[in-house]
């Protein structure tokens, strides 16, 4: 990164425009405002636009390894191809920001000696720092979780890096959780008068997993393989499970995701879309319609099964 | 083209005929927990993540345990990348 371009100083724009990029012109309330404006006013994707909110989202991380214009640069190059516009391609940007930078992060964690090294480590401290109030955890114990997390951290990355360094950043921030759950039960171990050695979140984990495994439970039902053929009278079956959703889902928001999914074919990620929600979101609502339709009696289930065959009963 | 395809509810036919849950091993969920930063990364850049990692997808159905873990994080990722203070 050469000097000229590390945040806090001034940024030229590549079509001539001069940019600032100290925190007190950076300011949250400014911010929010540019966001606003550039939001409102991106209807066509370009490269000062690419520059300029590249150059703010590594401000506002502090995140000062990579050199904003060549960041810049190639993130336009990934989406030029695709049709962006609005809080879409600024989304779109920031992804790829962070996906890329995780990339540079992870790079430099596992280079011992450069000040680059220092640095990074430094940002990964910080990045972990301000997620960590968001974990269950009191604020005086936070420092040793982020502490503990980016040792974890630094013991993984010496041994082995990365199958996917853009995900650099998600793998931190379970590293971060998995310590601060850790702490919560070292703490309730203590309040309880016992524990000296409690198990790591893992091992719990896999404790949970071993028991559930000895249930003795009603043999699964051997529903084979099914295929359903041909999509030629489905408005029947479709409206039968429609009535049997209604009946037996909890909310109206299940209702619509298993309409949507299963009925109209949607994708999570249209679904996300159409509902102005997080595809995570959605996949959380559907993994619950899932489970309450496995969960229900036998003969309940007998009778779905019934209807999702029905087509190809039809069809012989 | 579309009548190629199979019907929308065949996906839910395949959900219902999967394991229960006490089925699944240790090693299915670790496997799985391994596997939430590649899955989460790349849903929220918008990936395919349901056919690209299917394995990972399928099991959060039926795990609450993975389920819960994947909703923590992706909620963590959320907040951290597309805040308002961005």
């Amino acid at each position: 990164m050469g000097p000229g371009n590390k945040p806090g100083r001034n940024l030229d724009k590549p079509d001539g425009h001069r940019l600032l990029f100290s925190d007190r012109a950076f300011s949250y309330k400014r911010r929010k405002e540019v966001k606003k404006h550039i939001v409102t006013a991106f209807n066509s994707f370009d490269l000062p636009t690419c520059t300029y909110l590249t150059a703010q989202y590594l401000c506002a991380q502090q995140w000062e390894l990579a050199d904003p214009l060549a960041l810049a640069a190639e993130i336009y190059q990934a989406l030029a191809g695709q049709t962006l516009a609005g809080e879409a391609a600024v989304e779109a940007i920031h992804t790829q920001i962070w996906q890329r930078y995780a990339e540079r992060l992870h790079h430099a964690c596992r280079q011992p000696g450069p000040a680059e090294y220092e640095r990074a480590w430094q940002e990964m401290g910080h990045f972990l720092w301000q997620q960590s109030p968001q974990l269950a955890c009191p604020a005086g114990e936070r420092e040793d979780v982020v502490q503990d997390a980016l040792a974890h951290l630094q013991n993984h990355l010496r041994q082995n890096s990365l199958k996917a360094p853009r995900t650099f950043f998600v793998f931190a921030l379970q590293a971060l959780r998995n310590k601060a759950i850790d702490q919560e039960r070292k703490r309730t171990a203590v309040f309880r008068g016992g524990g000296q050695n409690p198990l790591s979140w893992e091992a719990i984990k896999e404790a949970a997993v071993a028991e559930r495994a000895t249930v003795t439970s009603v043999t699964a039902r051997g529903f084979g393989e099914r295929r359903v053929e041909k999509a030629v009278s489905d408005r029947e079956v479709r409206a039968k499970l429609k009535a049997f959703f209604q009946q037996h889902l909890g909310s109206e928001q299940q209702l619509l995701v298993a309409e949507l999914y299963f009925l109209d074919g949607l994708e999570l990620k249209e679904i996300a879309g159409l509902m102005g929600k997080r595809p995570y979101e959605i996949r959380l609502v559907k993994a619950r319609i899932v489970q309450t339709l496995r969960s229900l009696t036998a003969e309940e289930q007998q009778m779905l099964l019934e209807l999702l065959g029905e087509d190809e009963i039809g069809n012989r | 083209m579309r009548h190629n395809l199979p019907l929308p509810w065949k996906r839910l036919e395949i959900e219902l005929a999967l394991p229960p849950l006490y089925r699944l091993s240790a090693a299915e969920c670790r496997h799985c927990q391994e596997a939430l930063p590649l899955f989460i990364s790349d849903e929220l850049a918008g990936l395919a993540v349901d056919e690209l990692y299917r394995e990972t997808a399928v099991h959060l159905d039926i795990c609450p345990f993975c389920l819960a873990e994947y909703e923590e994080l992706s909620r963590l990722a959320t907040a951290a990348f597309y805040s308002s203070k961005q």
